[in-house]
Protein backbone atom coordinates (compact mmCIF):
# COMPACT_ATOMS: atom_id res chain seq x y z
CA UNK A 1 0.00 0.00 0.00
CA UNK A 2 1.66 2.90 -1.38
CA UNK A 3 -0.25 5.16 1.21
CA UNK A 4 1.09 8.51 2.51
CA UNK A 5 2.21 8.17 6.67
CA UNK A 6 -0.81 7.45 8.21
CA UNK A 7 -0.98 6.11 11.91
CA UNK A 8 -2.09 2.72 12.90
CA UNK A 9 -3.75 5.07 15.49
CA UNK A 10 -6.20 6.30 12.96
CA UNK A 11 -10.27 4.73 13.56
CA UNK A 12 -11.22 3.36 10.32
CA UNK A 13 -8.16 3.69 7.86
CA UNK A 14 -7.69 -0.35 8.47
CA UNK A 15 -11.01 -0.79 7.24
CA UNK A 16 -10.48 1.58 4.58
CA UNK A 17 -7.24 0.11 3.16
CA UNK A 18 -8.97 -3.45 3.42
CA UNK A 19 -11.92 -1.80 1.16
CA UNK A 20 -9.23 -0.51 -1.23
CA UNK A 21 -7.70 -3.64 -1.90
CA UNK A 22 -11.20 -5.48 -2.02
CA UNK A 23 -11.85 -3.32 -4.80
CA UNK A 24 -8.70 -3.56 -6.48
CA UNK A 25 -9.06 -7.32 -7.14
CA UNK A 26 -11.18 -6.90 -9.86
CA UNK A 27 -9.47 -7.55 -12.59
CA UNK A 28 -10.76 -4.54 -15.03
CA UNK A 29 -9.82 -2.32 -11.61
CA UNK A 30 -6.55 -0.37 -12.79
CA UNK A 31 -6.11 1.76 -9.63
CA UNK A 32 -8.08 3.00 -6.60
CA UNK A 33 -7.47 5.65 -4.29
CA UNK A 34 -8.85 7.74 -1.38
CA UNK A 35 -8.78 11.06 -0.49
CA UNK A 36 -9.75 13.60 1.73
CA UNK A 37 -12.28 16.33 -0.10
CA UNK A 38 -9.78 18.52 0.23
CA UNK A 39 -7.56 16.94 -2.34
CA UNK A 40 -4.79 14.98 0.27
CA UNK A 41 -4.37 11.31 -1.02
CA UNK A 42 -5.57 9.01 2.36
CA UNK A 43 -4.36 5.78 0.96
CA UNK A 44 -4.00 4.35 -2.70
CA UNK A 45 -3.39 1.30 -4.98
CA UNK A 46 -2.63 3.51 -8.06
CA UNK A 47 0.15 1.77 -10.07
CA UNK A 48 2.31 4.53 -12.07
CA UNK A 49 0.84 7.41 -10.98
CA UNK A 50 1.73 9.72 -7.72
CA UNK A 51 -1.38 9.47 -5.26
CA UNK A 52 -0.56 13.20 -4.24
CA UNK A 53 -1.73 14.95 -7.65
CA UNK A 54 -4.35 12.16 -8.19
CA UNK A 55 -6.05 13.03 -4.86
CA UNK A 56 -6.26 16.99 -6.05
CA UNK A 57 -7.74 16.21 -9.05
CA UNK A 58 -10.46 13.78 -7.74
CA UNK A 59 -11.33 16.66 -5.11
CA UNK A 60 -11.49 19.97 -7.87
CA UNK A 61 -13.70 17.87 -10.07
CA UNK A 62 -15.65 16.44 -7.35
CA UNK A 63 -16.41 20.20 -5.96
CA UNK A 64 -17.09 21.30 -9.78
CA UNK A 65 -19.11 18.12 -10.51
CA UNK A 66 -20.91 19.64 -6.95
CA UNK A 67 -21.48 22.57 -8.39
CA UNK A 68 -22.79 20.48 -11.73
CA UNK A 69 -25.13 18.65 -9.61
CA UNK A 70 -26.98 21.90 -8.32
CA UNK A 71 -28.11 22.47 -12.12
CA UNK A 72 -30.80 19.62 -11.08
CA UNK A 73 -31.77 20.80 -7.68
CA UNK A 74 -30.34 20.68 -3.98
CA UNK A 75 -28.31 17.80 -2.82
CA UNK A 76 -24.79 17.07 -2.37
CA UNK A 77 -23.15 15.10 -5.04
CA UNK A 78 -22.71 11.47 -4.56
CA UNK A 79 -21.00 10.04 -7.51
CA UNK A 80 -19.23 11.39 -10.97
CA UNK A 81 -18.14 9.25 -13.81
CA UNK A 82 -15.84 9.87 -16.32
CA UNK A 83 -15.56 7.92 -19.26
CA UNK A 84 -12.63 7.97 -21.45
CA UNK A 85 -11.19 6.05 -24.18
CA UNK A 86 -9.28 4.56 -21.87
CA UNK A 87 -12.07 3.44 -19.70
CA UNK A 88 -14.10 4.57 -16.50
CA UNK A 89 -12.96 6.91 -13.36
CA UNK A 90 -15.78 6.30 -10.83
CA UNK A 91 -15.65 8.92 -7.85
CA UNK A 92 -17.68 7.67 -5.49
CA UNK A 93 -18.31 10.20 -1.79
CA UNK A 94 -18.01 7.80 1.09
CA UNK A 95 -18.82 11.26 3.29
CA UNK A 96 -18.56 14.91 3.14
CA UNK A 97 -15.04 14.73 4.01
CA UNK A 98 -13.95 11.52 2.08
CA UNK A 99 -13.95 10.27 -1.60
CA UNK A 100 -12.94 7.09 -3.39
CA UNK A 101 -11.84 6.92 -6.97
CA UNK A 102 -11.64 3.66 -9.25
CA UNK A 103 -9.80 3.66 -12.23
CA UNK A 104 -11.19 0.86 -14.39
CA UNK A 105 -10.47 -0.45 -17.88
CA UNK A 106 -13.78 -0.23 -20.73
CA UNK A 107 -14.14 -3.97 -20.04
CA UNK A 108 -15.23 -3.25 -16.45
CA UNK A 109 -19.29 -4.59 -15.84
CA UNK A 110 -19.72 -1.03 -14.26
CA UNK A 111 -23.50 -1.39 -13.20
CA UNK A 112 -21.65 -4.32 -10.57
CA UNK A 113 -18.82 -2.01 -10.02
CA UNK A 114 -21.11 0.35 -8.40
CA UNK A 115 -23.31 -1.34 -6.44
CA UNK A 116 -19.85 -2.75 -5.07
CA UNK A 117 -18.79 0.78 -4.24
CA UNK A 118 -22.48 1.67 -2.63
CA UNK A 119 -22.18 -1.45 -0.24
CA UNK A 120 -18.63 -1.08 0.95
CA UNK A 121 -18.89 2.22 1.48
CA UNK A 122 -22.30 1.52 3.33
CA UNK A 123 -20.25 -0.67 5.00
CA UNK A 124 -17.60 2.00 5.58
CA UNK A 125 -19.54 4.28 6.94
CA UNK A 126 -21.93 2.46 8.93
CA UNK A 127 -18.84 1.45 10.72
CA UNK A 128 -18.53 5.55 11.90
CA UNK A 129 -14.67 4.78 9.76
CA UNK A 130 -13.09 7.56 8.51
CA UNK A 131 -14.52 10.28 11.06
CA UNK A 132 -11.30 11.31 11.72
CA UNK A 133 -9.86 12.73 8.41
CA UNK A 134 -8.99 15.60 10.10
CA UNK A 135 -6.44 13.66 12.63
CA UNK A 136 -5.69 11.38 10.01
CA UNK A 137 -4.65 13.98 7.43
CA UNK A 138 -2.43 15.92 10.18
CA UNK A 139 -0.02 13.17 9.60
CA UNK A 140 -0.03 13.24 5.47
CA UNK A 141 3.25 15.21 4.80
CA UNK A 142 4.82 14.71 1.57
CA UNK A 143 6.60 11.25 1.22
CA UNK A 144 9.91 10.85 -0.85
CA UNK A 145 7.94 9.11 -3.88
CA UNK A 146 5.87 11.97 -3.92
CA UNK A 147 8.77 15.05 -3.75
CA UNK A 148 10.95 13.44 -6.26
CA UNK A 149 8.19 13.26 -8.67
CA UNK A 150 9.23 14.76 -12.16
CA UNK A 151 6.48 16.81 -12.43
CA UNK A 152 5.29 17.74 -8.67
CA UNK A 153 7.45 20.77 -7.98
CA UNK A 154 5.66 21.19 -4.01
CA UNK B 1 -6.26 34.90 -9.53
CA UNK B 2 -3.40 32.74 -8.13
CA UNK B 3 -1.85 33.03 -4.67
CA UNK B 4 -0.70 31.24 -1.86
CA UNK B 5 -3.20 29.36 0.24
CA UNK B 6 -5.07 31.55 2.98
CA UNK B 7 -3.25 34.71 1.15
CA UNK B 8 -7.22 36.07 0.22
CA UNK B 9 -8.25 35.11 -3.14
CA UNK B 10 -11.43 33.66 -2.30
CA UNK B 11 -12.18 36.92 -0.33
CA UNK B 12 -11.19 39.06 -3.24
CA UNK B 13 -13.29 37.71 -5.47
CA UNK B 14 -16.50 37.16 -2.79
CA UNK B 15 -15.77 40.94 -2.05
CA UNK B 16 -15.63 42.22 -5.60
CA UNK B 17 -18.10 40.01 -7.87
CA UNK B 18 -21.51 41.55 -8.94
CA UNK B 19 -23.09 37.99 -9.91
CA UNK B 20 -23.20 35.40 -7.10
CA UNK B 21 -19.94 33.99 -7.12
CA UNK B 22 -19.52 29.95 -8.10
CA UNK B 23 -17.62 28.70 -5.16
CA UNK B 24 -15.76 25.06 -4.92
CA UNK B 25 -14.83 25.43 -0.84
CA UNK B 26 -14.56 22.44 1.15
CA UNK B 27 -12.91 22.10 5.31
CA UNK B 28 -9.51 21.99 5.67
CA UNK B 29 -7.69 19.20 6.63
CA UNK B 30 -4.89 18.57 9.08
CA UNK B 31 -2.37 21.60 9.62
CA UNK B 32 -4.08 23.28 7.39
CA UNK B 33 -7.13 23.69 9.20
CA UNK B 34 -5.33 25.50 12.09
CA UNK B 35 -4.68 28.42 9.56
CA UNK B 36 -8.77 28.65 8.42
CA UNK B 37 -11.75 26.40 7.83
CA UNK B 38 -12.45 26.00 4.53
CA UNK B 39 -10.23 26.35 1.27
CA UNK B 40 -10.96 26.36 -2.61
CA UNK B 41 -9.96 23.03 -4.72
CA UNK B 42 -11.29 23.68 -7.84
CA UNK B 43 -11.91 26.98 -9.81
CA UNK B 44 -14.00 29.55 -8.53
CA UNK B 45 -15.49 32.00 -10.84
CA UNK B 46 -17.13 35.52 -9.96
CA UNK B 47 -17.68 38.81 -12.79
CA UNK B 48 -16.41 42.03 -11.79
CA UNK B 49 -18.02 45.13 -13.75
CA UNK B 50 -17.02 48.10 -14.56
CA UNK B 51 -19.74 50.72 -16.08
CA UNK B 52 -18.35 54.13 -17.53
CA UNK B 53 -21.09 56.01 -19.35
CA UNK B 54 -22.13 53.78 -22.36
CA UNK B 55 -19.41 51.15 -21.97
CA UNK B 56 -19.84 48.21 -19.83
CA UNK B 57 -16.48 46.15 -19.54
CA UNK B 58 -17.03 42.41 -17.69
CA UNK B 59 -13.85 41.04 -16.13
CA UNK B 60 -14.31 37.33 -15.72
CA UNK B 61 -12.44 36.17 -12.76
CA UNK B 62 -11.18 32.54 -11.99
CA UNK B 63 -9.92 31.70 -8.87
CA UNK B 64 -7.71 28.78 -8.36
CA UNK B 65 -6.04 26.50 -5.31
CA UNK B 66 -2.99 28.16 -3.34
CA UNK B 67 -1.78 24.57 -2.45
CA UNK B 68 1.06 23.07 -4.22
CA UNK B 69 -0.56 19.80 -4.88
CA UNK B 70 -3.53 21.43 -7.06
CA UNK B 71 -1.30 22.33 -9.71
CA UNK B 72 -3.36 20.35 -12.48
CA UNK B 73 -5.90 23.06 -11.71
CA UNK B 74 -4.36 25.92 -12.18
CA UNK B 75 -2.93 24.56 -15.69
CA UNK B 76 -6.40 24.09 -16.63
CA UNK B 77 -7.05 28.03 -15.35
CA UNK B 78 -4.23 28.97 -16.95
CA UNK B 79 -5.41 28.65 -20.74
CA UNK B 80 -5.93 31.54 -22.39
CA UNK B 81 -5.97 34.14 -19.78
CA UNK B 82 -5.45 37.71 -20.24
CA UNK B 83 -4.71 38.93 -16.95
CA UNK B 84 -3.14 37.59 -13.55
CA UNK B 85 -3.93 39.22 -10.77
CA UNK B 86 -1.13 37.48 -8.23
CA UNK B 87 -2.36 37.62 -4.84
CA UNK B 88 0.24 37.57 -1.54
CA UNK B 89 -0.43 38.17 2.51
CA UNK B 90 1.95 41.41 3.18
CA UNK B 91 2.18 40.25 6.26
CA UNK B 92 3.60 36.70 5.54
CA UNK B 93 7.10 37.10 4.50
CA UNK B 94 7.37 32.86 4.46
CA UNK B 95 4.74 32.47 1.61
CA UNK B 96 6.35 34.52 -0.78
CA UNK B 97 8.69 32.35 -2.18
CA UNK B 98 5.82 30.36 -2.78
CA UNK B 99 3.59 33.19 -4.63
CA UNK B 100 6.87 33.41 -7.17
CA UNK B 101 6.52 30.38 -7.86
CA UNK B 102 2.72 30.13 -8.79
CA UNK B 103 2.98 32.99 -10.82
CA UNK B 104 6.00 31.62 -12.92
CA UNK B 105 3.99 28.44 -13.45
CA UNK B 106 1.07 30.65 -15.15
CA UNK B 107 2.27 35.02 -15.72
CA UNK B 108 5.27 33.27 -17.43
CA UNK B 109 4.14 29.69 -19.30
CA UNK B 110 0.70 30.79 -19.84
CA UNK B 111 1.21 30.68 -23.24
CA UNK B 112 1.71 34.01 -24.46
CA UNK B 113 3.80 34.69 -27.00
CA UNK B 114 4.05 38.43 -26.71
CA UNK B 115 5.49 37.39 -23.07
CA UNK B 116 4.85 37.04 -19.40
CA UNK B 117 0.78 37.64 -18.73
CA UNK B 118 0.40 41.33 -17.36
CA UNK B 119 -0.19 41.01 -14.01
CA UNK B 120 -0.97 43.01 -11.04
CA UNK B 121 0.34 42.01 -7.36
CA UNK B 122 -2.21 42.69 -5.11
CA UNK B 123 -0.24 42.51 -1.50
CA UNK B 124 -3.42 41.89 0.99
CA UNK B 125 -3.19 42.75 4.73
CA UNK B 126 -1.17 45.74 3.67
CA UNK B 127 -1.83 49.26 4.13
CA UNK B 128 -2.86 51.33 0.62
CA UNK B 129 -0.58 53.78 -0.80
CA UNK B 130 2.42 53.59 1.65
CA UNK B 131 5.71 51.42 1.18
CA UNK B 132 5.67 48.06 -0.01
CA UNK B 133 6.57 45.29 2.66
CA UNK B 134 10.07 44.75 3.08
CA UNK B 135 11.51 42.28 0.60
CA UNK B 136 9.11 41.61 -0.76
CA UNK B 137 9.59 42.89 -4.61
CA UNK B 138 12.72 40.86 -4.12
CA UNK B 139 11.03 37.78 -3.46
CA UNK B 140 8.59 37.74 -5.84
CA UNK B 141 11.05 39.45 -8.45
CA UNK B 142 8.28 40.88 -10.89
CA UNK B 143 8.88 42.16 -14.59
CA UNK B 144 9.24 45.46 -14.86
CA UNK B 145 6.12 47.39 -15.18
CA UNK B 146 4.14 44.96 -12.78
CA UNK B 147 1.58 47.04 -11.32
CA UNK B 148 1.18 46.76 -7.48
CA UNK B 149 -1.57 47.23 -5.37
CA UNK B 150 -1.76 47.75 -1.35
CA UNK B 151 -5.42 46.82 0.21
CA UNK B 152 -7.65 44.49 2.18
CA UNK B 153 -8.96 42.71 -0.05
CA UNK B 154 -12.29 42.14 2.59
CA UNK B 155 -12.72 46.14 2.29
CA UNK B 156 -14.78 46.76 -0.85
CA UNK B 157 -13.10 49.86 -2.11
CA UNK B 158 -10.03 48.56 -2.06
CA UNK B 159 -10.47 44.99 -3.36
CA UNK B 160 -12.38 47.49 -6.59
CA UNK B 161 -9.35 48.90 -6.88
CA UNK B 162 -7.41 46.03 -6.97
CA UNK B 163 -8.96 45.10 -9.84
CA UNK B 164 -9.64 47.43 -11.31
CA UNK B 165 -5.97 48.03 -11.50
CA UNK B 166 -6.04 44.56 -13.34
CA UNK B 167 -8.25 45.57 -15.73
CA UNK B 168 -6.45 48.78 -16.80
CA UNK B 169 -3.39 46.46 -17.60
CA UNK B 170 -4.94 43.93 -19.30
CA UNK B 171 -6.60 46.74 -21.79
CA UNK B 172 -3.07 48.39 -21.95
CA UNK B 173 -2.32 45.42 -23.56
CA UNK B 174 -5.29 44.69 -25.88
CA UNK B 175 -4.54 46.27 -29.74
CA UNK B 176 -6.40 49.33 -29.87
CA UNK B 177 -9.10 48.39 -32.27
CA UNK B 178 -9.63 46.20 -29.70
CA UNK B 179 -9.68 48.56 -26.96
Amino acid sequence: MSAPEVTAAVDGIGDAEAMLRRLARRPEVRGVLLASADGRALASELADREPAAAAAVVASTLALGARLGELGGDGAVRELLVRSEAGYVVLHAISDDVVVAVVATAAVNLARLRLELRDETKALTATKALTATKALTATNTPTTQQTQHRRNPC
Amino acid sequence: MVGPFAAGKTALIRTVSDTPVVGTEVATSGQEAAVKATTTVGIEHGVYRLVDGELTVELLLFGTPGQCRFEAVRRVAALGVEGVLLVVDGTRPDTWAEARRLWCAVGLDGGHAAGPVPTVVAVNRWPEGGALPDGLSAALDMPPGTAWCAGDVVEPPEARRIVATLLDAVLDRLPEDAA
